[in-house]
């Protein structure tokens, strides 16, 4: 029986000129809108029901309730959206060792609300509007910055350090899932501890919390550029 | 002449997968080419149809470009003056999907004057794709990304003669990126290439075995579609006046309503006119084909790569070739697109006057030019294509229907929009064609004397004679004043001095022919009543019958009534009745009693023996007018099933009405080749492939509106794709203007199935791959019904 994918397998990354692909934000809802157009083809022999054939494609990506991380803020999303031109974003979803699956396009970002009520935490909602196709793959692929992906199964329990080897001199881990789950934090340096994760790019080593070892098995999948 | 250089391109994709390119030229312009991104719906081109009659003679286009000029800092000049600046065309191309690209290929084995083996090996990601092994053309799709080598492989033992050798050529969007040969002999790979595919890209390769005496072949270039050219209208443009994205529309006009303002001949003696110049540059007793009239029109557009014309009308009169067009074999005189001021006719008016005479439309298609019979249109049209300077660059047939189907996702063209719908128009239970019996205002060239003459020894005014049968000191020279150029005849000591037009139009039995001019008696005494002899002479085309015109009883007495004397030679004595500068004369000849040419001659004689005095000294007339009318107004040609009816379809028709010989009418179509002897007119005029004859033209082409109007008329509306016959491979080629559709129709009410339908008013809009607007029906297959001639008189 197939098992429900969580929301949380569902990331949206925005390629940032200064920054490279970042995660675009935390949000309460993330959704993605594809519609197929249809051309009305009714005519004389269709038996008193319409017919269609069809027409162009467009899509888009509503957020409601974002929550920014240190790379990404609403005034940097004011910002973006002010110079009137597309981004390149990338929808992904993490199928833990299913892969990953990545829809990626541009996109303009055609509405940004920022609500402050009085006595409530303020909500930032953006729309975002496709323009053109966009690609599905099961790798991440970016327009310019080569970020990419790789896997590590954990040979064993109980491991807290392994070392994965394409991880070794790159610019940055952008992001780390353990068995189809976000870490924590990703840290370059020190000892991680909770769910957090520490990524040296030197060396290409990993080290997660001694309160959370490895199992065997276990599925850890990383995003780098 | 300035070169037209393109300065702009704008492109757009099109939902039917093809790229769609407006290139627009600058006469004189030097510099790069500058792309302008296309608006919204960027190409519309609306079919102007003036009614929803099948049979409206023009069908003039315009396109409708949107440009997006937000960022652009080059536009064309919208306040330019000169209709000419920007010649527009528009094309379509096959695009790859996104991701992919397409390679056309040709393989080549040259043969003449020897065989020289070659064989083509595509290989995509090293997999073997394509491989030929004699002449043939081909093409594929690979991915974006792909590695692509080709191979030009030879897998026998040839000894290439001198000269000769193997070529791989490779070209990418039109541009070479790679051409290679060997002359070696022997087994194995010639010449290859590798390269990667890029994305949405055209590759043609040319894979040859050439030598000298044949080095013939050329890179297969990806299919190009040629839509429409013209000229850019500024007087139509329109720009955004606000903030956020500009858009510019413009308007490329397809030339045919500009031939409005053109007129066919300009009456100017010099590159500068004036008030005063209205000189007539050519002999208008002159004949063209009507197929010459039509090129004269169009090259009058001076469109930059010239333009192609299909005549596809396939009447044919009796004795004339089918193997050729019919327009190429009537000549037509000058003198009748003439007004009475001596100006022409503007070319719309000639060209509208030719097309509908013959049950025809004009209009532009494919990028070229359409005469096209309606009737015709029910079936393969036989077609004769000609270049500007009428060369005759092909004939044939064009299969032109096209059938609309229910969408089932395989018909190639079918409505959408749920927008369809039939609309009646009444049938005409009578049709009336017209055709007045008139002549051309002046049946002499250069009557208004304003074009000087070519040869001063023997011509006073070109084509006006001066001759001095008899030796003296006589004068026959030119005047000019009060607006007028003069013939000034002064006797002297002569006997007798003569003068005339030397090109005057045959005249055919029973014309009523008027003469008139200005006569003056300058010389001294000032106070001397004009007086000029008149000789008319009509002379059969045989010679052997000659009538005088005469009012001296046989040059006995100067009061006779005017008459035509049968070989007796007589002259017409013109006698002014003031002593004032000069003073209008006119006089009218009784009907002419056979068919013939005439002579005209001024006369002064100071001999009694030969013409009654008075003796007349000296004489200047001006402004000679020729004109002809006939018994008879118009005739009115009719079919009618009944004629009990305030239904009528009233047409006015111009040509091939006239009774047989009857050549000096405007309406007269005049034999050619073998069958000119004397200019005889083309009469029992037929449709290729069918028996049936009809007396005169227009008895033909009633034929023809009964067959489409006399029933009622069931039309079309709706809103159609797609323009390249989605879903079907064989029907590949663009839909347009010279199409017929049909409608596959299972319904019981009105079933329109079998009917055909031509373009009426409409709009095609490229990039969204549709065409709405009204289709009318028409229809090739004869309606019998009493067609009768009436010439109605003229009244007293």
């Amino acid at each position: 029986m197939p098992s429900p994918l969580s929301g949380n397998n569902l990331t949206l990354w925005k390629l940032d000129s200064g920054l490279g692909i970042v995660p675009f934000a935390a949000a309460r809802n993330c959704t993605l809108n594809v519609n197929l157009g249809l051309k009305e083809v009714t005519n004389y022999s269709s038996g008193n029901w319409q017919e269609y054939k069809e027409d162009v494609m467009n899509w888009t990506i509503t957020n409601e309730g974002l929550v920014f991380n240190s790379s990404y803020s609403y005034v940097l999303l004011m910002r973006d959206q002010k110079t009137r031109a597309k981004y390149y974003f990338q929808f992904i979803v993490d199928e833990g060792a299913g892969g990953f699956y990545v829809v990626s396009g541009y996109a303009f970002i055609t509405n940004i609300s920022i609500a402050g009520p009085q006595k409530d935490v303020a909500v930032v909602n953006c729309t975002l509007q496709g323009t053109g196709s966009y690609t599905i793959t099961s790798t991440p692929i970016s327009s310019s910055t080569m970020t990419q992906t790789t896997a590590y199964t954990a040979p064993s329990d109980g491991l807290t350090t392994f070392n994965v080897p394409a991880l070794v001199n790159c610019a940055a881990c952008l992001y780390v899932s353990r068995g189809g789950i976000d870490v924590g934090n990703i840290l370059t340096a020190g000892t991680p501890s909770g769910n957090d994760v520490t990524v040296d790019v030197i060396t290409g080593n990993v080290t997660v919390s001694s309160t959370m070892p490895t199992t065997a098995g276990e599925f850890f999948r990383f995003l780098y550029r | 002449m300035s070169v037209y250089l393109r300065h702009y391109t704008t492109q757009a994709q099109a939902k039917s997968g093809k790229l769609y390119t407006c290139d627009i030229y600058e006469n004189g312009y030097v510099g790069s080419v500058v792309n302008i991104p296309a608006g919204n719906r960027p190409f519309e081109q609306n079919v102007l149809a003036s009614s929803d009659d099948a049979f409206d003679p023009i069908l003039a286009s315009e396109l409708r470009a949107n440009l997006d000029i937000t960022d652009a800092t080059d536009i064309p000049d919208l306040t330019t003056t000169n209709d000419r600046k920007y010649w527009g065309k528009l094309y379509a191309q096959d695009y790859p999907l996104a991701d992919t690209s397409t390679i056309s290929w040709k393989l080549y084995e040259t043969s003449s004057p020897a065989f020289l083996d070659v064989n083509l090996e595509i290989w995509v990601n090293g997999v073997l794709t394509v491989s030929e092994f004699s002449n043939n053309t081909g093409s594929l799709t690979v991915n974006a990304g792909d590695t692509i080598l080709i191979k030009n492989v030879d897998l026998i033992s040839t000894t290439n003669p001198a000269g000769s050798g193997w070529r791989l050529r490779i070209e990418q969007n039109g541009g070479s990126i790679y051409s290679g040969s060997n002359t070696s002999s022997g087994i194995g790979i010639k010449v290859s290439y590798t390269f990667v595919a890029g994305n949405q890209s055209n590759y043609g390769v040319l894979a040859e075995s050439y030598q000298t005496g044949d080095d013939s072949q050329t890179v297969p270039q990806f299919p190009t579609y040629e839509i429409f050219q013209g000229y850019l209208l500024m007087d139509s443009a329109r720009l955004s006046f606000s903030t956020g994205r500009k858009f510019l529309d413009i308007s490329i006009i397809d030339g045919l309503g500009m031939l409005k303002s053109i007129l066919y001949q300009d009456n100017y003696l010099s590159a500068t006119p004036t008030p005063q110049n209205g000189a007539v540059m050519v002999d208008i007793n002159t004949t063209e084909t009507l197929l010459q009239v039509c090129l004269n029109c169009l090259n009058k557009l001076v469109l930059p790569n010239g333009f192609k014309l299909n005549i596809a009308c396939n009447i044919y009169a009796d004795l004339m070739v089918t193997t050729s067009d019919p327009f190429s074999q009537i000549l037509y005189y000058m003198r009748n697109w003439q007004n009475a001021d001596t100006t022409f006719f503007d070319c719309y008016t000639i060209l509208q006057t030719i097309v509908k005479s013959f049950g025809c439309q004009l209009f532009q298609a494919n990028n070229e030019y359409w005469i096209a019979n309606v009737n015709e249109r029910c079936a393969d049209l036989r077609y004769f294509k000609y270049d500007q300077t009428g060369a005759l660059v092909s004939s044939g047939t064009y299969s032109p229907n096209r059938t609309i189907k229910p969408y089932d996702g395989t018909a190639p063209h079918y409505f959408v929009n749920n927008s369809q719908a039939k609309v009646i128009r009444k049938g005409y239970p009578v049709i009336d064609i017209t055709s007045e019996y008139k002549y051309a205002p002046n049946l002499l060239d250069n009557g208004n004397l304003k074009r000087p003459a070519a040869i001063s020894a023997t011509e006073v005014y070109y084509n006006w004679e001066k001759i001095f049968p008899m030796p003296g000191t006589s004068v026959i020279n030119t005047n000019n004043y009060d607006g007028y150029n003069w013939v000034h005849m002064d006797l002297s000591t002569s006997t007798s001095i003569h003068s005339g037009p030397t090109s005057i139009a045959p005249v055919s039995s029973q014309d009523i022919l008027t003469l008139s001019f200005l006569l003056a008696g300058r010389a001294t005494p000032s106070s001397t009543i004009p007086t000029v002899i008149m000789s008319v002479k009509l002379t059969s085309p045989n010679g052997t019958d000659i009538y005088y015109l005469d009012n001296t009883n046989g040059r006995t007495s100067l009061d006779g009534t005017i008459e035509w004397l049968h070989t007796t030679v007589g002259c017409k004595y013109v006698i002014g009745s003031t002593t004032s500068d000069y003073e209008q004369i006119s006089f009218q000849m009784p009907p002419c009693p056979i068919d013939g040419t005439l002579e005209i001659r001024f006369i002064l004689t100071s001999s009694t023996a030969i013409y009654s005095s008075p003796t007349l000294t000296n004489c200047e007339y001006a402004n000679v007018v020729l004109s002809a009318t006939n018994q008879y107004q118009t005739r009115d040609t009719k079919a009618y099933n009944t004629l009990i009816t305030q239904y009528k379809k009233q047409i006015t028709n111009s040509f091939g009405y006239c009774p047989l010989a009857t050549n000096s009418l405007s309406g007269a179509m005049l034999r050619t080749g073998t069958y000119a002897t004397y200019p005889l007119v083309w009469t029992n005029w037929y449709r290729y492939g069918v028996t049936e004859a009809y007396a005169t033209l227009p008895r033909l082409v009633i034929q023809q509106y009964v067959n489409c109007l006399t029933s009622a008329q069931i039309n079309m509306e709706g809103d159609l794709m797609s323009l390249f016959g989605d879903n079907d491979a064989s029907v590949y080629s663009l839909f347009t203007l010279i199409d017929t559709l049909k409608f596959q129709d299972t319904t019981g009410l009105l079933n329109v199935s079998g009917k055909y339908y031509i373009f009426g008013n409409c709009r095609i809009n490229y990039t969204d791959d549709e065409f709405s607007g009204t289709f009318l029906n028409v229809s090739g297959t004869d309606i019998t019904e009493t067609i009768t001639d009436i010439d109605i008189l003229k009244s007293k």
